[in-house]
């Protein structure tokens, strides 16, 4: 068979699905009536009915014979249409290439759109981990009445195991524990999980080498110091040596034996946190130092279950409802009492779901709204240009074509750009997929996150679909209406002009829905641009260092002169402009924030301050003015007297007149003599405005003396490219310590505000698309009024209508249309952007500057697509346009 | 390829012939062309009826004929064919074809013994 051949009979196979049927009927259908008809001629003769049937079926001959040519002739017919048809459309896509190239655009854009909303809001939400048997994963967790999600802890899980015969299995884990790994005199802080020995099992990987962890290695706290490795960690540590198996290593300090390595690709259950590099037993949680293991109500674990055979999620759920009592008696805090929560198990885990909760909403908004545009703008496209074809339609007919073929090969050339289209959508989807998802990669202590992303086959037939129904959607109604058109031909004429204005409705459309991203976009563009500069503090060349001595359990001491040695290290490096230091988690934006009552006197507590705990030269390296006073000095230490810097606003509220400066504070039941006023800032960016803030010396630490801190590094230049010198320069000062989270500064802001930077950025693009979408949209539809009104416009100007009257002309069609469209847009975006409260950070929703520009920018876009084919309209010549016709 | 096969070849390109000749006077179904054929031919032709339906279509596929469904003077549902403006011009084309070559053919066989 040849190839050709082959294509042929797969594709007469493919075609014959949907015609066979009626093909065959008709067929049947006609030669019974052949038969039928001989065998009553030969009746007519004299014959018995019998003789006559017998010759009639003689006289036609061997009917299946027949009838498999017949089938062969129907079938190489709809084939070698189907040839011609594509050819046909191939050649007329060819001749208006503008036309080709904007649909297959808009399609792929509006397809792009959606794949990618699809694809990541399935992978951070809806899709299994890739185990075997996943779908019949459960997690079995407490909900408060907030809302809050917290683990069943490993002694609800062995309480369920024990009794809700619906799961055949019930593992505890805790998969996200920081732990610092030696071996081999190399330290690196991992991810690593604390499992029940059944956790392998479950989720079916097998050991890659030695072996994982017996029933008995978890059975008694802090007995059988067993660990296996993650692939990555065994390959880049042990030089995937297998001798490493039996080796001993440290983790947190504590010797433990390696007893086996995961598969590659194996890294956990964690999605959407950070992959898995070590695994040890639940009992031997203790290396975590603050493990509640072995007590009741100690919420070590979570629960993760599967499903018996044969059972139901709804009668897991009934027996662990009967249970509720003794699992509600594990909770702490009984006065408000949890509520047992299962949950297949999807996506994230869904106690880190609610950062991102509020992302599939806007996502999938966003993602909508561009399909309706393109569709509009494709359907608009389409009939157009199937108005415009009425003439070559028509002509078709008159020479006899058929009805069926002809609406049948309009269809081919639609699926030929609609199949185009759907291509360039995945191509498109590929990359935007993979663009958002490196705003996951990283949290704010600079761990990887991961999360299984790819398209998969449902994303796949989803495109495949859509780019159908597209198709299906504008390709074959303009058709057709095209052939009722043609058959009318001398009524088309009357209703052009109509469809015109049909498509300048959808225009105003258009603009309305472009302006209602553009001022979402504004909004979160402005929302970001806040957060990154309009904190009171420069963010901006500043490069940031944890050191955590806590790891390998330094005293405070120790871990001070630690400290001071890689501080003057630091400080006499080349580019280097400023150095700071101070404790809390995320170097500004202090997620657990310290609040103590500050006041004159001990008894005057009215007024609740933050205080954070801070070095010399804090103010100067960050750039927070100092308006009076001096910054913290290196004697200000644990032996000198309490002094403190208090912000603008606490000197306002307890001292009045402006005499702050020498004063006595009592914060938190010691005092302090104010040294310093600094200007206020933010402390955590979504508040609005500057809380009250005192900052108190970090040697000076009067309530509980300091082992980590977090150094903040103001260089010269990129602070991306110091980071590799100062961890150089301080592991040569003391190469135990674990330095972590070195990144700049901005990337700590950024991770820390995932959802209004992804937010802000897609919005961004989607405006852009939109804009450019409707701007392409108002220039064809323009140019086509343009076009169809040529020959008015020739009489205009042949009895003394002046260039600038034609454009005005013009423009008024365009500019209504976008300045109703406008007007509703702006409506409707007042009316929406309230649903992006949760992500602006220092303006209102309804922000004016944002809606101004947001208004502005689509007026100029609307205005330059009308006037390029305005501009074609003036330069008609009068002589020529009266001869068209 | 067997012997019949190729007298069912042969037999095609006139076929075809016939069959658009037939649909030039008025549109009609398969069984109506047989019984044209046979009447006009007198009863020469035993054409091998069914296979005259894969001929159709194939006719129709190469777009000289065309055909609607309709119902007959006994009220009984048939497909008739029509010829098409295309299927003219063929049968004007084949027409030629065919006499040019019975010409030569007859010339050829009127040649006498020397």
């Amino acid at each position: 068979m040849s190839v050709v051949a082959r294509v042929r009979a797969v594709m007469s196979r493919l075609a014959g699905l949907g015609r066979r049927a009626d093909d065959e009927r008709a067929m049947r259908e006609e030669m019974q009536f052949h038969l039928d008809q001989l065998t009553r001629r030969h009746i007519t003769a004299g014959l018995p009915p019998d003789e006559a049937q017998r010759r009639a079926r003689i006289e036609f001959g061997g009917i299946v014979g027949h009838e498999e040519a017949a089938r062969d002739a129907l079938r190489s017919r709809f084939v070698e249409d189907l040839i011609r048809d594509l050819l046909y459309g191939w050649r007329s896509l060819c001749r208006h290439p503008a036309f080709a190239l904007t649909a297959v655009w808009t399609i792929g854009l509006g397809i792009g759109a959606a794949v990618t909303v699809f694809t990541i809001v399935d992978s951070i939400f809806l899709r299994p981990l890739p185990v075997p048997g996943a779908r019949r994963l459960v997690t079995i967790s407490f909900r408060r009445p907030n809302g809050r999600e917290e683990w069943l802890g490993s002694h609800g899980a062995s309480l369920i195991r024990a009794r809700a015969t619906a799961f055949d299995a019930v593992v505890a884990h805790d998969s996200r524990e920081v732990l610092l790994v030696s071996a081999h005199g190399v330290a690196s802080e991992r991810f690593g999980a604390f499992v029940s020995p059944n956790y392998f099992d479950v989720l079916g990987v097998r050991p890659y080498r030695g072996r994982f962890f017996f029933a008995s290695e978890d059975s008694v706290p802090d007995r059988d110091a067993v660990a296996v490795l993650g692939y990555d960690l065994w390959r880049t540590q042990f030089g995937a040596d297998p001798a490493a198996v039996g080796e001993h290593m440290q983790v947190r300090g504590h010797d433990v034996t390696i007893v086996g390595v995961a598969p590659p690709g194996f890294i956990g259950i964690s999605v959407g946190g950070a992959p898995n590099d070590v695994w040890l037993p639940t009992m031997m949680l203790g290396v975590t130092d603050d493990a509640c293991i072995g007590q009741i109500g100690c919420r070590d674990a979570a629960a993760l279950a599967r499903l018996a055979p044969g059972a139901t999620l709804s009668q897991a759920v009934t027996q662990l409802r009967a249970m509720s009592r003794e699992l509600n008696a594990m909770a702490f805090e009984r006065d408000t009492l949890p509520r047992l929560a299962i949950a297949p198990l999807r996506g994230m885990a869904t106690d880190q779901r609610s950062d991102y909760a509020a992302l599939a909403p806007l996502l999938g908004g966003i993602a909508l709204l561009l399909v309706v545009i393109a569709c509009a703008n494709v359907g608009g496209l389409l009939v157009t240009r199937g108005l415009s074809r009425a003439p070559e339609v028509a002509l078709r007919f008159s020479l006899g074509a058929d009805r069926g073929r002809v609406i049948r090969q309009l269809v081919t050339e639609n699926l030929l750009i609609g199949g185009a289209g759907g291509a360039l959508g995945i191509l498109l989807s590929v990359g935007s997929v993979r663009a958002l998802m490196g705003f996951f990669t990283k949290d704010s202590e600079g761990f990887p996150h991961f999360f299984y992303l790819s398209l998969d086959g449902r994303v796949l037939l989803f495109t495949v679909a859509a780019s159908l129904a597209t198709v299906a959607l504008f390709g074959v109604l303009p058709a057709v209406t095209t052939s009722r058109v043609a058959l009318a031909r001398h009524a088309a004429q009357s209703r052009i002009a109509g469809r015109g204005r049909g498509r300048l409705v959808l225009m105003g459309a258009q603009v309305a829905l472009s302006l209602t991203l553009l001022v979402g976009a504004a909004l979160m563009a402005r929302s970001f641009l806040a957060l990154m500069h309009r904190q009171r503090f420069d963010v901006s060349h500043v490069a940031l260092i944890r050191l955590r001595p806590e790891q390998v359990h330094y005293d405070p001491a120790r871990a001070q002169r630690f400290l001071r040695a890689v501080v003057s290290r630091i400080e006499g490096m080349p580019d280097v402009t400023g150095v700071a230091f101070g404790r809390g988690i995320g170097f500004l934006w202090d997620e657990g924030p310290i609040t103590m009552p500050v006041g004159r006197t001990p008894s005057d507590t009215a007024l609740t301050a933050y205080t954070r705990f801070v070095s010399p030269r804090f103010l100067a390296t960050l750039r927070i003015p100092l308006l009076r006073g001096r910054e913290f000095t290196s004697d200000d230490d644990a032996g000198a007297p309490r002094v403190t810097i208090v912000s603008e606003s606490v000197a306002r509220e307890l001292w009045p007149d402006g005499s702050a400066l020498d004063h006595t504070v009592v914060l938190g039941g010691k005092a302090f003599r104010v040294v310093g006023v600094a200007a206020d800032f933010a402390v955590h960016p979504i508040t609005s405005p500057a809380p009250p803030i005192v900052l108190v010396p970090f040697w000076q630490n009067a309530f509980q003396p300091e082992v980590d801190a977090r150094l903040a590094v103001r260089v010269r230049g990129d602070p991306a490219a110091a980071l590799a010198g100062f961890r150089r320069a301080i592991n040569e000062i003391d190469p135990v310590v674990p330095v972590t989270e070195l990144m700049p500064l901005t990337d700590q802001v950024r991770a820390n505000y995932t959802a209004v930077h992804l937010g802000a950025v897609v919005l961004l693009v989607a405006a852009g698309v939109a804009l450019f979408l409707t701007g392409l949209g108002l220039y064809g539809v323009i140019a086509y009024i343009v076009e169809r009104r040529t020959r008015e416009i020739g009489v205009r100007i042949a009895i003394g209508a002046t260039s600038f009257t034609i454009v005005a002309l013009m423009l008024r069609q365009g500019l209504t249309a976008t300045l109703v469209g406008g007007a509703a847009g702006i409506a409707i975006a007042a009316l929406s952007t309230r649903l992006l409260a949760a992500y602006l950070v220092g303006i209102e929703p309804g922000d004016r500057v944002a809606f101004i520009a947001a208004a502005l920018g689509v007026t100029a876009v609307a205005l330059f697509a009308t006037y390029l084919p305005a501009r074609r309209a003036a330069r008609v010549d009068p002589m020529m346009a009266l001869r068209v016709e | 390829m067997t012997e019949a096969a190729q007298r069912d070849d042969v037999l095609q390109g006139t076929l075809d012939m016939l069959v658009l000749k037939a649909l030039s006077l008025e549109p009609m179904h398969g069984w109506g062309i047989t019984e044209r054929l046979q009447q006009w031919s007198r009863d020469v032709f035993q054409l091998n009826q069914g296979s005259l339906y894969p001929a159709l279509y194939r006719l129709e596929s190469q777009g000289f004929v065309r055909s609607e469904w309709k119902t007959t003077e006994h009220n009984r549902r048939a497909r008739y064919y029509a010829l098409t403006a295309a299927g003219r011009k063929r049968l004007a084309a084949e027409r030629r074809t065919w006499q040019r070559a019975s010409h030569a053919v007859n010339l050829i066989l009127a040649v006498e013994a020397p």
